[in-house]
């Protein structure tokens, strides 16, 4: 089945920032967004952007890629947690595996997601990679 | 000076991918001598990763330089991505890089092809656009995957990487464009055709006729039109397709190695095509001193130079740390066999 | 009024890839091998369990496509899809179907094909049980999700990766007396060194195999000569991810769903005597017992020894499980509650007990629970 150009419209939002929802009644942010909060149920969330910085919590190294993205393998798939107080997984790139640590300082970078043939739409989002140098500026995930 | 400076770059950024592969390594595979790769002065080059292309080198370039002009995305009134390797052959890189940036619909958009030019001639478009009032601020994006047929001499320098600048008020920015000038004939030095992967070119045509004879042109073209003398920049910047040819090319114009050795990144990074030139113009900006004149000259095969007076504005010295410097990416690298170089770069041709 | 409802009858197909059968020949298998451990059912209603027709077999509407090749007729018909745990899923909706009184009995045949393609293939359709705009489209498959998770509990507990294998090595144990494992073969403790990893710390031999599958069940309000009654059913539900939880070791919905069942079938946990658990993944089986408050948070790997398969008085996967007994996804939910069902009816020690089923898509993204006991 061909990719949705539909779909890869739709979702350009989420696919090119991270959109996470903030709780206003009691504060928790969390990823994905959602209607209301999982804490506390409130529906007085708000959609926020992060700013793409954030930790490196735990990871995996998976060698069990589904198809379509076996150019990929192995992947390095995380849990991160952005500095916006709320975790979600990711895929990292760009670190040699033997160099990953938890606790890794992570940005949030646009890569391919995934290529439909050698005619389809090229699908953009979010991963992660190290921050390069030293912790620069605001982050990415603007606007 | 000739006229009142009417464009600035308010912000600069650069990106280079993380893999390296070694000039050796190609010369090994490729059964090449030693003093070929000597010949070129390229150590070894910048590769981007399986998942990364001009557009997501762009994004990171583009990203680092808006941080750096400190300017809001609404403010972008223009995204020219200048590049000969577009992921898509029809449907614009522009598009998807300032949507991901969050520039809204509000703005012009375009991929610009000149061969290794095209970003160069964005620069200049763009005073053109500020300069009349048209635009605020424009995102200029030189950005390839260069491509290279395997085992031809080229696959020694052609890499991946990008820089981009964000064009606006003079009064905002860190540096001024004080002058430029483009020269431009038709001249088959290097092409690729629609549809095929990988570009041929006139091997030694490609200097004379083309890089030397366009980057002069368009330099001494700058020089009178301005009233400027080479003596007048401490920094001179040429397009850098190898190490050796800016060096030639300096040394006919009189121009003092130890100008140009500062903006010089191909021996470290590859030929990053679009990005060639104005990574060293990104180099350059992440150590000038205010008051410093920068020459800039990049070069596109078919064939064109562009030749531009920058002079540098206290303001930089605010702006440097707010992103990481071209030394750092240049630093930050992991090396690659020339087996995952083809598999990532995708020459290896699957079902 | 609320009708009893009671399983009658069942039958389970060998898992395994069967290259020679489609969907329609192995639900006919499944129905066959009812019918004839049982007598012939007439079923007022046919529910299908089935989690990836569409992808795995370009089917849709595979309910009504079953029941015309069994030649049944005048049938009410449905599909009950909800990822891994349609099998129970769809248990819930026959009890409700006949405790309602709209259905008098219902055949459910839970059917999967998921050797059709290569295995990269297959761990993408499997890769859609999650939120696929937040996890399939990134390669943020199953297999990763459950080896970060393993993760976590072995830095939380202070576990090793061999502290874990001992339920691989006792699934398969218990799967070579269950006929229709897929399966039948012993495990060393020390097997794991030659299993490929699928996701680091994971091996494949932590993963469930793939194979196709059909089981059946006869379901109906009235008891007959011999049957097991279904006590007590819950769902709960909770996020698709595991990691936006308060504790992503502790499966809320996995809890829920069973207090719920437990409730309603008006007893305590102790009375349940046997459970099939949902174990897809190695770290999953202690996630889950610890979840269903069958032993203490962290306690489950010291709890469980390679010679037994039983949790104090609990007896635990029996047939193996998921890991040995097989996964053919839409189809576990009614392999499980038929083995449960078989043995209560089979097995005299257990004849004045419960038994109970654990469903689960995902990480405890959705969840469901039976209690069933021998009531003839």
């Amino acid at each position: 089945m061909k990719d949705s150009a539909p779909r890869i419209w739709r979702m350009r939002n989420n696919l090119y920032r991270i959109r996470y929802s903030k709780c206003k009644a009691c504060g928790a942010s969390f990823y994905p967004a959602r209607a209301s909060c999982i804490r506390c149920s409130s529906r007085d969330v708000e959609v926020r952007v992060s700013l793409g910085l954030g930790t490196l919590v735990e990871y995996t190294v998976l060698y069990q890629v589904p198809a379509r993205m076996q150019d990929n393998a192995p992947m390095v798939i995380g849990v991160v947690r952005l500095d916006e107080g709320f975790e979600l997984y990711g895929v990292i790139v760009d670190a040699d595996i033997k160099d990953l640590r938890k606790g890794m300082r992570v940005e949030a970078v646009l890569r391919r997601l995934r290529v439909d043939g050698s005619s389809g739409l090229i699908t953009y989002g979010i991963k992660f990679r190290p921050v390069i140098g030293a912790a620069h500026g605001e982050g990415s995930g603007r606007g | 000076m000739s006229a009142k400076p009417q464009a600035g770059i308010m912000g600069w950024g650069a990106y280079i991918p993380l893999y390296r592969l070694r000039a050796s390594e190609i010369a090994r595979i490729w059964g090449y001598d030693d003093s070929v790769v000597k010949s070129l002065w390229i150590e070894e080059k910048a590769v981007g990763g399986v998942d990364e292309d001009t557009i997501t080198i762009g994004w990171e370039a583009s990203r680092y330089a808006l941080m750096r002009a400190k300017i809001d995305p609404g403010e972008v009134g223009a995204v020219f991505v200048g590049t000969e390797s577009k992921p898509y052959a029809v449907k614009p890189s522009a598009t998807i890089i300032a949507e991901a940036l969050g520039i809204p619909p509000q703005k012009l958009a375009s991929d610009l092809e000149f061969a290794c030019r095209a970003a160069s001639e964005a620069m200049r478009i763009s005073v053109g656009l500020i300069a009349s009032g048209m635009i605020k601020a424009s995102l200029v994006i030189g950005a390839d995957t260069a491509q290279a047929s395997p085992g031809d001499v080229l696959e020694f320098t052609a890499s991946s990487g990008g820089a981009a600048f964000v064009i606006g008020d003079p009064s905002n920015s860190v540096a001024i464009i004080e002058d430029s000038y483009s020269y431009i004939t038709d001249t088959p030095d290097f092409w690729r055709r629609e549809g095929f992967p990988y570009p041929e070119h006139g091997e030694a045509f490609t200097g004379e006729p083309a890089y030397f004879s366009h980057i002069m042109n368009a330099v001494k073209g700058l020089l009178d039109k301005s009233g400027l003398r080479i003596s007048d920049f401490d920094y001179v910047i040429f397009h850098q397709p190898n190490g050796k040819f800016p060096l030639q090319v300096g040394s006919k114009l009189g121009v003092p190695r130890e100008k140009i050795l500062p903006g010089i990144v191909t021996p470290y990074v590859g030929n990053t095509y679009n990005g060639s030139a104005l990574l060293g113009l990104a180099r350059v900006l992440d150590m000038a001193k205010p008051g410093s004149r920068i020459l800039l000259a990049p070069f596109g095969s078919g064939a064109g130079s562009d030749a531009f007076s920058i002079l540098v504005l206290d303001r930089i010295e605010e702006r440097r740390a707010l992103a990481p410097t071209v030394d750092e990416m240049i630093k930050r690298k992991s090396y690659i066999p020339y087996g995952e170089y083809v598999k990532v770069r995708r020459k290896i041709v699957k079902a | 009024m609320i009708r009893n409802v009671f399983i009658n009858a069942g039958s389970a197909v060998e898992i395994d890839r069967h290259f020679d059968k489609g969907f329609k020949a192995l639900a006919l298998e499944a129905f066959r091998r009812l019918e004839s451990s049982y007598g012939s059912v007439e079923p007022d209603t046919l529910v299908i369990s089935s989690m990836a027709p569409e992808s795995m077999s370009e089917q849709i509407g595979i309910a009504g496509v079953i029941a015309d090749h069994l030649a049944l007729r005048r049938l009410k018909v449905f599909r009950v899809e909800m990822g891994e745990a349609s099998g129970l899923a769809a248990i819930l909706t026959a009890y409700s179907l006949v405790s309602s009184g709209l259905s008098k009995g219902v055949l459910v045949i839970g059917v999967e094909k998921v050797s059709e393609y290569p295995v990269s293939l297959i761990a993408k359709v499997y890769s859609m049980i999650g939120d696929s705009d937040y996890t399939g489209l990134y390669g943020i498959s199953p297999a990763s999700e459950a080896a970060i998770l393993a993760k976590i509990y072995m830095d939380r507990y202070g576990y090793s990766y061999e502290d874990l294998f001992k339920w691989p090595v006792l699934m398969h144990k218990n799967a070579v007396k269950n006929p229709h494992a897929q399966l039948r073969f012993m495990l060393k403790s020390d097997s794991y060194k030659d299993s490929p990893i699928i996701s680091e710390p994971l091996r494949l031999l932590d993963a469930y195999p793939f194979g196709d599958g059909a089981s059946a069940l006869y379901i109906s309000s009235m008891p007959g000569d011999t049957a097991v009654e279904i006590s007590g059913v819950g769902s709960s539900n909770d996020s698709c991810d595991a990691i936006s939880r308060e504790d992503p070791l502790f499966f809320r919905s996995v809890r829920e769903s069973f207090d719920d069942a437990l409730r309603m079938a008006g007893i305590g946990r102790d009375r349940v005597k046997y459970i099939e658990i949902h174990d897809s993944y190695t770290p999953y089986a202690y996630i889950v017992l610890e979840s269903l408050g069958l032993v203490e948070r962290g306690d489950a790997p010291r709890k469980i020894s390679m010679e037994s398969s039983s949790i104090d008085t609990t007896y635990v996967n029996i047939s193996g499980g998921l890991k040995a007994r097989g996964h053919p996804w839409g189809a576990t939910g009614i392999y499980q509650t038929y083995e449960v069902f078989r043995s209560l009816l089979g097995e005299a020690e257990l004849s004045d007990s419960y038994g109970a089923v654990q469903s689960m898509n995902g990480p405890g993204s959705q969840s469901y629970s039976v209690i069933m006991r021998r009531v003839r």
